[in-house]
């Protein structure tokens, strides 16, 4: 007789989410309060103390000028990407199987796909000779200087921040019931009134996770304006990384730190209010949003419109990128569109510089321990998650978001200051550690989802049959659930092998991760090897999606 | 032919409780080997709780169960040796259907040889002959039932279990599925327990049912001795459409094909309008109204015309066809409901229930 209630106890299952959480408690929630602790405790010289750091922010009025820049351009960054995306989504969920699967297969190849080819990709179009300006110029509109400004940096951001903004809202679109809009129009509604009334309500909760998912990113990629934008225009996580990779100003840091985070938790709590306001119980992973008629769609303006925004959409998404395949073979060193002569010598040079090899060993070596080690956290989780009671779960789950919507600038602020201590800058523990922080909330929501859809009687009637607990593990949970957890080992694997916001802080000059030697490439002048380098990621990556994808149809056909 | 004797299974005072509820309240049966026992009751009952219980899925709060004498409860379920088959299937869909009727065989450990002779055999059993490579995805749904029966059956179960095991499929395939069940209970010879929710189909296939209801057995008879003498009005109502007619304490039950139209010489006999008339195929049901109380009738659709809609007819009964029972069940089990059983001598004058209002 117990007098404690069951869900504040540990179960058999429940102690299984013990690693994780002793994991991100050190690796992730530590490194991060660290920073937002300097803010009290480490001050500049000459003599200062208490809320000095604090009193520093406010009277910096570049502080002040670049938070709302960034601010502006985060909301403008925000607005175009729901713009674009909230088309491309809803087309999604009215096309046939096979079209939906190339529609989301763009999306996910594109954001998946190596954050810094992309940065690298647009730095060749935007430049002032570039393709893009050539064909301004074409048009007699002269030419319009993109590097360094606003403009050019909101259009990067746009494109690579896309995908996250389509992802959510297709998961809310495909469960809206399709036969509220038919009802709508047998109730006399003309067709934009049922999409106002009806249809965008419902899908008010995807728009507000894409756009906070969206929003909280610009807050965070120092990369992205660090090569595309110029330092008198900076954002605000380009300042952080500033005071703390030039200045070492730890307490400014700390305090910048909070003050993001104070904006962020504010946007948090108006998306979770749309999203609880919101909420229609059946909506998570149903399929009634999806309606294609009979025969297909009659070509109307409207459909037809909805094509042409979907295929520009493609077009962005996927045309920046196919750049660094010429880009690979240049004959000179330089970064001209498209180049005036041809060479291998890129390619060689990326199989033969030390710089180079040693960044690509290290990046495949750590991108598949801090696979194992996230895919194995991870299981483990996400089985206390589904199966177990334990006390606490809902924070586990918050714990788990937490990577999700923290701005990553902090994070990676906090890892590099509790590295310097534990002496892990520039070790492949320190690049396993925090790629594995990062990977592991994915994993747990794949292989999640997989757990709750996996019919449990399986194991019973394995019991039934003979086998034991752990041999019917062995034969028939983890086999079923097998496609899951590679497609999450996947993910993870992805996201160690593009990991570069922590990873420029916790590399040494001799130790760099591939993305890293990117960074540091385009930097000094973007050597084209960096593009040899990008066509092989590319290449790689789609051959990777495209095994994962048949893997997965192979499952589940 | 695997040769095999069933087990005999006593469930003593079987309680569950989830929480406050409890899903069995005090359940004891006993079945004899090689006996078809159905658990029928409406979802919720414990039917399913029941069989979770014997088959090792979850524990009893308090009660016995008993295989061959020997108590289960310390014996975890893969070493039961109980046959399952669920109502979802529950094959594997990573593994071939005859890798699926193989699992158990490979979990006894028997050679390879030895077990592609047994799953060749089982598969035939339940004929399907020529399927064993395909995946369950590429079966139909009565194939997957086929292959779960194989499953459960190949290893020489001595007591097979079966949660709704044809509740999937329609209702061609359902009649022609209990057909084989039952031959194959009848060639096996080991011990079935079933459990359905469908009195039709628990009244084809048993040699007895166990009637459930809020975790208790209401009534446990023969499929005759369910029909014909109710334990009480549940069980009555449970066991087939019937005209319930209220007294004290207990209730008269009228089985709709016991009413009989324009029969003279009946000894309770009503006038009333009819309502409705439903063919059926080889019978039609009629629904009349007389006094404010709804009557339904049943007559062979051959035997005469049907009666027009608003007609005014007149229709009663025999006092032999009428059941006397007790209105709920008052006492639960245990209590003795033989003084409430109408027999050839009590004779029931009443000429119009809502004279008694």
């Amino acid at each position: 007789m117990s007098a404690i209630p069951s869900r504040l106890r540990f179960d058999r299952w429940g102690l299984l989410v013990l690693p994780l959480v002793a994991f991100l408690a050190l690796f992730f929630v530590f490194p991060t309060l660290t920073v937002l602790l300097r803010s009290v405790t480490d001050f500049n010289p000459p003599e200062s103390g208490g809320l000095d750091n604090y009193a520093w922010f406010i009277d910096s009025s570049t502080n002040l000028v670049v938070l709302r820049r960034t601010l502006v351009s985060a909301f403008a960054v925000t607005a175009i990407c729901l713009l674009v995306a909230y088309p491309y989504a809803y087309l999604l969920t009215t096309v046939g199987a096979r079209t939906r699967a190339l529609l989301l297969g763009v999306v996910v190849v594109a954001g998946f796909t190596s954050f810094m080819v992309r940065n690298y990709a647009w730095l060749v179009i935007l430049q002032d000779n570039g393709p893009l300006n050539d064909a301004i110029a074409a048009l007699g509109l002269g030419r319009v200087e993109l590097i360094g400004t606003d403009l050019g940096v909101a259009v990067v951001f746009t494109q690579i921040l896309l995908p996250l903004m389509v992802l959510p809202l297709y998961a809310t679109m495909r469960g809206i019931d399709r036969r509220l809009l038919m009802a709508g129009a047998s109730l006399g509604a003309r067709p934009l009134k049922r999409f106002l009334s009806v249809y965008l309500p419902l899908s008010l909760p995807g728009i507000a996770a894409g756009c906070l998912l969206v929003f909280v990113l610009t807050l965070g990629f120092y990369v992205t304006p660090a090569l595309i934008g110029s330092p008198t225009n900076a954002l605000y996580s380009q300042l952080m990384q500033i005071q703390v990779g030039q200045l070492l100003a730890w307490g400014h840091v700390g305090a910048m730190a909070v003050v993001l985070i104070g904006v962020t938790l504010a946007l948090l709590a108006v998306c979770a209010g749309v999203a609880r306001r919101w909420r229609v119980p059946e909506q998570e992973g149903g399929t009634l949003g999806l309606y294609r008629p009979e025969g297909g769609w009659r070509l109307s303006p409207g459909r037809a419109a909805l094509w042409v925004s979907t295929g520009l959409t493609v077009l962005l998404l996927v045309g920046p990128m196919l750049v660094v395949f010429p880009q690979g073979f240049a004959g000179e060193a330089s970064i001209a569109f498209p180049p005036e002569s041809w060479s291998t010598r890129w390619y060689e040079n990326f199989f033969s510089d030390p710089l180079w090899t040693d960044s690509l060993w290290r990046s495949l070596g750590v991108g598949l321990v801090s696979t194992a080690l996230a895919t194995a956290l991870g299981c483990m989780a996400a089985l206390a998650l589904v199966r177990g009671s334990f006390p606490g779960k809902p924070l586990v789950g918050a714990l788990l978001v937490l990577p999700m919507i923290l701005p990553l600038v902090v994070f990676a602020v906090g890892v590099y200051a509790v590295f310097l201590d534990w002496r892990l800058v520039g070790s492949f523990e320190g690049f396993v550690l925090a790629h594995t922080a990062l990977a592991v909330p994915l994993v747990v929501v794949i292989v999640g989802a997989g757990l709750r859809s996996f019919d449990t009687r399986l194991e019973d009637a394995a019991a039934s049959l003979g086998a034991g607990r752990a041999k019917a593990m062995a034969t028939v949970t983890l086999p079923v659930l097998l496609p899951s957890i590679a497609t999450a080992a996947l993910f993870a694997f992805l996201t160690s092998f593009d990991e570069v916001l922590a990873s420029v802080f916790i590399s040494s000059p001799t130790a760099s991760t591939l993305p890293v030697e990117m960074y540091r490439t385009v930097q000094r002048g973007a050597d084209p090897t960096i593009a040899a380098a990008a066509s092989l990621i590319l290449v790689a990556t789609v051959v990777l999606m495209l095994g994962a994808w048949r893997l997965r149809r192979v499952a589940h056909a | 032919m695997p040769e095999s004797r069933g087990a005999g299974l006593r469930v003593e005072g079987a309680v569950k409780r989830f929480g406050d509820v409890a899903a069995l309240d005090g359940v004891s049966v006993d079945v004899r080997p090689g006996e078809f026992l159905t658990l029928l009751g409406p979802s919720g009952s414990g039917k399913t709780t029941m069989l979770n219980a014997i088959a090792g899925f979850a524990d009893l709060s308090e009660g016995e169960i008993y295989l061959d004498g020997a108590p289960v409860a310390p014996i975890p379920t893969h070493k039961r040796n109980v046959g399952v088959i669920f109502q979802s299937y529950a094959l594997f869909p990573h593994m071939t259907a005859a890798a699926n009727v193989a699992y158990p065989l490979k979990q006894r450990g028997l050679s390879r040889g030895e077990r592609d002779r047994r799953v060749a055999e089982a598969l035939h059993l339940v004929g399907l002959g020529d399927i064993g490579h395909r995946y369950p995805r590429e079966l139909s749904g009565g194939q997957q039932q086929r292959v779960a029966f194989a499953r459960a059956i190949v290893f020489n179960p001595r007591l097979l279990l079966m949660d709704e095991p044809l509740g999937a499929l329609d209702r061609k395939l359902r009649e022609s599925l209990q057909r084989e069940i039952k031959t194959i209970h009848r060639d096996l010879g080991i011990t079935f327990v079933y459990v359905t929710h469908d009195q039709s189909e628990a009244l084809a296939l048993s040699d007895r049912i166990a009637v459930f209801r809020q975790g208790r057995i209401e009534q446990i008879g023969t499929p005759e001795e369910l029909y014909e003498r109710p334990a009480n009005r549940f069980v009555a109502e449970f066991m087939g459409e019937s005209n319930i007619l209220p007294g004290e304490g207990r209730c008269y039950v009228v089985r709709p094909q016991a009413v009989r139209l324009g029969e003279a010489g009946l000894e309770n006999e009503l006038r009333g309008r009819v309502v409705d008339v439903s063919y059926l195929g080889a019978s039609r049901r009629i629904a009349i109204e007389s006094g404010g109380v709804s009557y339904l009738a049943r007559q062979d659709a051959g035997s005469s015309p049907a009666p027009a809609i608003d007609a005014e007819v007149t229709f009663g009964w025999r006092n032999e066809d009428v059941l006397v029972v007790p209105d709920e069940a008052p006492g639960g089990p245990g209590r003795s409901l033989d003084e409430d059983r109408p027999t050839k001598n009590t004779v029931l004058m009443f000429n119009n229930p809502t004279d008694e209002e």
